[in-house]
């Protein structure tokens, strides 16, 4: 039987209890999205005593599924004031499953200054300790750390100095199978924030002696589809750049398009992004020792990860991705791979969510408090935060915030958080899903690049969008997006393994069904937590500036954003 | 011979790498990444290299972002 | 023919348009002209794969080196069809989607008999794949003609009820390329002219089909529309459409006809200035503040009034009840042309469409 972890903060204990029965046929995004509705009132403060921080995996916790142990964590964002669940890799899920947890959920605001961690042993024994001596220990170090203390069979879910000092964009990093470096980042949304007002700084997991094993409602006929299933993914895998190359690829289809931000989405084209592209990065591999088509989960098929080594050839980052790449370099004029991945292992090491803070620097270039291009300029930024300055308080909170402070014009935000390595103008579906999804700009939600007509034209957009959010929602309760995309031809076999794993019938209607209720209980979240139409809108700079790539505008109206999420 | 995505064909001398995929049905598209030996090649440069005899060409699709 | 290179060609018709003498004339014609003929008469309604595959076949044997097609929008989606595998091998139905990469095939001349689908000026035929019973498109530059000739007097002989349900199919493109969201200032201009034309000559050519100038007006505006549609697509018209057709095998142009005024209406919360265009065009007075709503309102009722003045069956006069229309509705949001609507429509206003327009009370 599954446990649910409950962490009181107030108390100061933890302990398991039953995993209710009410949530079984739910994990990840949907999970969290029915437990908030049910337990944090929607105008709590996302900071103070009634918000609660979930952590939980899929619908397909402990089974074989490929992908199945993505991490989901999840509570009211103090960045966009409405619902959040940001995942990630990394081992922390499989092991948590491996333990029987199901769910963790950490409530409660301590009484007396401290800071703690949670650690379950490998016989499964559940303890609140201590962590005072990690206070301000970044989260390479505190990996390192935990490694000597307990071994390298352990998951690490932990936050750094951001989590700490409580920025608003601070993130949650998860420890990769293999090495155990904590580069999976929990990254969107300040849910490191959340865990740091909690005085949480980690949860420490080591392997269990005995792996907890779920109950089938029929065993052989899920592990049937389930070897059928993971076969379709990874034969699709074989012919996907990511796999190949990584999701550095993604830069050579946005590149040449108008989709890659550049100059803090100026619209603008920037030819040297090959100097941030996949060429270069499989150079550099090569010729210093890194790897691609690394798992950062077991079982993995589509293995999209990578170790990327500096000039020496000594380990410099891992998970180095599209997003902080197209971010940090093209989006600030910066076209040195070597300096992006230094920003983000000091991102990874405190804690901080790549995409927000890479928009803040563009911010920052384009209001002339560091020059564009200038790569030690915006690491010295960073460095800022990781010392706590003034402007680092004000990095650490987001890229409206210091867009404010420094009176920008051209924040890309979407309820209040920042938008990702894709130009709405060029990809317009992408653009409503950043408006009208409940999560904010968030590109994971449906990015529709390739999906419907042409991407700077508004045919099909609006319905790619729903259609991608509706898959998005229910992909991000069961697996790795990634791995999901190779299995769409597939779709129906996920419909097999809910009734394998749950029993009733193997319809796709329980499988789309999810997609559309978490939508929907998201959105109604939202609106009890004070959002409105308003809240669902493109800057007015996407409106008006015609991107010079290609001469578009955001050019979708309030009255067909407003209908997207219309079931 | 050439290779392409795993299948063997006649090498052709003064064709382009974009003359050779096209001849798969493969059209110019974003989402599709055109790896030559190992090296990703834009588009918009297929049809001015020409292919060598021997050369191993992959077509990447792109199928999801992040 | 002669002109365009062409030695022998490939002649596409239907048996119907042989016993009227049309493609006779044409066959003597192209012969007189010392042109070689192999004939085609095996035509059929929603051209099935298979039957152009065999044409195909017939033309790739014969070496033919040009198509004439002489008929509806069958015999021209029919003779594209066959001039897609010329060059490219079989089944077509590989073909279906937008292709960039088809080996061209030979020059096409298209005579329409009808006013009509526009198929003469579009780049695309919709095929129906026997397989799977589906009707597909093939969208790409080997389903251009080379030249339309637009001859009215070819449609002199149309009775009423197929005049008015292919001049409403124009007047669909005509309406839905105005109001996709994916227009431009050329296909909205064509489009404008198409509506205008329609609204006008229309009602006439249904009532005295032997009007020359109502025939000529049509057939140009039917090629109007179909060169708006062609750039700027259609959309919730033809997912009804689609539906409505292929369940109750009723022609196209009545199918697409139903739900026409609602969507219109519906389109025009996010396309109000060109739900005016349409409505200027069909002289309806509309005042210059006139809410999007009221706009709607106003040219939903003209589009009616078209429909009833060229005495367009309603479903409910075809004997369809209305528990079997509203069962369609979640199969409408299926239809491919059902994702290129200007704004979303959920399955269950798509019901509340097929409530109202059944019996087109408005």
């Amino acid at each position: 039987m599954w446990s649910t972890l409950n962490i009181n903060m107030k108390n100061l204990t933890v302990s398991r209890e039953p995993f209710p029965d009410k949530y079984r046929e739910m994990g990840g995004r949907g999970l969290i999205a029915q437990y908030m509705m049910d337990h944090v009132p929607p105008t709590c403060d996302p900071l103070g005593e009634e918000n609660k921080l979930l952590i939980c995996t899929t619908v397909f916790a402990g089974t074989n599924l490929t992908t199945a142990h993505r991490i989901s964590i999840g509570g009211k964002s103090p960045l966009t004031g409405g619902i959040k669940e940001s995942n990630a890799g990394g081992y922390a899920a499989n092991l948590l499953a491996g333990q029987g947890i199901r769910m963790a959920v950490v409530e409660g605001l301590p009484d007396t200054d401290g800071l703690w961690l949670v650690h379950i042993n490998a016989k499964g024994e559940v303890a609140l300790e201590d962590a005072t001596a990690y206070e301000g220990t970044n989260n390479y170090e505190f990996v390192d750390k935990m490694h000597e203390k307990y071994g390298k069979n352990i998951a690490t879910i932990s936050i750094g100095s951001a989590g700490e000092r409580i920025h608003r964009i601070a993130s949650i990093q998860i420890s990769e199978f293999g090495e155990g470096y904590p580069s999976r980042a929990a990254a969107r949304g300040g849910m490191g924030s959340v865990m740091g007002s909690k005085r949480l700084k980690a949860i420490v997991i080591e392997k269990p002696e005995t792996r907890f094993e779920p109950e089938y409602a029929d065993r052989e006929t899920f592990k049937a589809v389930c070897t059928e299933l993971n076969k379709v993914i990874a034969t699709g895998a074989k012919a996907d750049p990511f796999r190949n190359i990584g999701t550095i690829a993604t830069i050579e289809a946005t590149g040449l398009s108008g989709v890659l931000p550049v100059e803090n989405f100026s619209g603008k084209l920037f030819p040297e992004y090959t100097e941030v592209g996949a060429n270069k990065f499989l150079t550099n591999l090569a010729s210093r020792g890194g790897r691609n088509k690394q798992i950062c989960q077991p079982g993995c098929v589509v293995k999209c990860s990578n170790v990327y080594n500096d000039k020496e050839g000594n380990y410099l980052t891992s998970g180095f991705e599209y997003e902080t790449i197209a971010l940090f370099g093209p989006n600030c004029r910066i076209s040195d791979l070597d300096v992006i991945a230094r920003m983000d292992r000091i991102c990874d090491d405190c804690g901080i969510d790549t995409i927000e803070v890479a928009n803040a620097i563009a911010i920052s270039m384009e209001m002339g408090k560091i020059p564009w291009g200038d790569g030690e300029a915006a690491i010295g930024l960073l460095q800022e935060i990781k010392d706590g300055t003034e402007f680092g308080q004000l990095l650490g909170n987001g890229c409206e915030v210091v867009g404010n402070a420094l009176g920008c014009k051209r924040i890309p935000v979407v309820k209040h958080q920042g938008m990702a390595g894709y130009d709405p103008r060029n990809t317009k579906g992408t653009g409503i899903t950043y408006a009208t999804s409940p999560q904010g700009a968030d590109h994971t939600a449906g990015l529709t690049l390739g999906r419907a007509m042409a991407d700077t034209g508004r045919a099909a957009q609006g319905y790619a969008s729903n259609k991608l959010q509706v898959a998005m929602a229910f992909a991000d309760s069961m697996m790795c997006i990634f791995a999901f995309a190779n299995c769409v031809p597939s779709m129906p076999l996920l419909a097999d393994l809910m009734a394998g794993l749950y029993g009733g019938k193997p319809d796709i209607t329980r499988v789309t069904g999810m997609g559309v209720k978490t939508l929907l209980t998201e959105k109604a979240y939202n609106k009890m937590a004070g959002m409105t139409e308003a809240d669902d809108k493109i800057p007015e700079f996407f409106k008006t500036e015609a991107s010079p790539a290609t001469g578009s505008v955001f050019d979708v109206g309030d009255a067909e954003l407003a209908c997207i999420l219309n079931f | 011979m050439i290779i392409i995505d795993g299948k063997s064909y006649p090498y052709q001398p003064d064709t382009t790498v974009l003359e050779a995929v096209s001849q798969l049905g493969i059209q110019s598209d974003n989402m599709v990444l055109v790896v030559i030996d190992g090296r990703v090649m834009p588009w918009n440069q297929l049809d001015q290299e020409l292919i060598q005899d021997g050369v191993e060409i992959r077509l990447l699709h792109i199928v999801s972002g992040g | 023919m002669r002109e365009l290179g062409c030695n022998k060609v490939l002649v596409v018709y239907d048996k119907g348009l042989k016993d009227v003498g049309i493609s006779d004339k044409i066959v003597e014609n192209l012969n007189a002209a010392g042109i070689e003929t192999i004939c085609f008469d095996g035509v059929l309604p929603d051209p099935p794969d298979i039957m152009i595959e065999g044409a195909a076949e017939i033309a790739r044997e014969s070496n033919i080196d040009g198509i004439v097609a002489v008929g509806g929008g069958s015999a021209i989606d029919t003779a594209k069809g066959i001039n897609v595998l010329i060059h490219n091998q079989p089944p077509i139905a590989q073909y279906f989607g937008i292709r960039n990469d088809l080996k061209p095939g030979v020059p096409m001349v298209f005579l329409p008999t009808t006013s009509g689908t526009g198929s003469e000026v579009t780049n695309m035929c919709v095929i129906t794949h026997m397989a799977t019973g589906a009707k597909n498109s093939v969208t790409s530059r080997v389903c251009i003609g080379s030249i339309a000739i637009l001859d009215p007097d070819l449609t002199l002989g149309l009775p009423s009820q197929i005049t008015a349900a292919t001049g409403f199919d124009a007047f669909c493109h005509a309406a839905e390329a105005l109001t996709s969201g994916h227009e431009n200032p050329l296909s909205d201009a064509l489009a404008r002219d198409a509506i205008r034309t329609i609204s006008d000559y229309l009602p006439i050519a249904v009532t005295d089909g032997c009007n020359s100038i109502a025939r000529e007006k049509m057939i140009i505006a039917s090629m109007l529309a179909g060169m708006a549609f062609t750039n700027a697509l259609v959309h919730l018209g033809h997912a009804f459409g689609h539906t409505i057709g292929a369940r109750f095998h009723i022609s196209h142009g009545i199918a697409c006809a139903v739900a026409l005024p609602q969507i219109i209406e519906f389109a025009s919360v996010t396309e109000s200035h060109k739900v005016r265009m349409i409505g200027e065009c069909m002289d309806v007075e509309i005042a210059k503040d006139a809410t999007p709503e009221e706009i709607g309102n106003l040219t939903s009722h003209a589009i009616l009034k078209l429909k009833k003045d060229i005495n367009m069956p309603t479903m409910k006069d075809l004997d369809f009840t209305l528990e079997d229309l509203l069962k369609i509705a979640p199969l409408v949001s299926q239809d491919l042309s059902f994702a290129l609507s200007p704004r979303r429509m959920t399955t269950s206003q798509v019901a509340e469409i097929l409530q109202v327009a059944y019996d087109a009370k408005g």
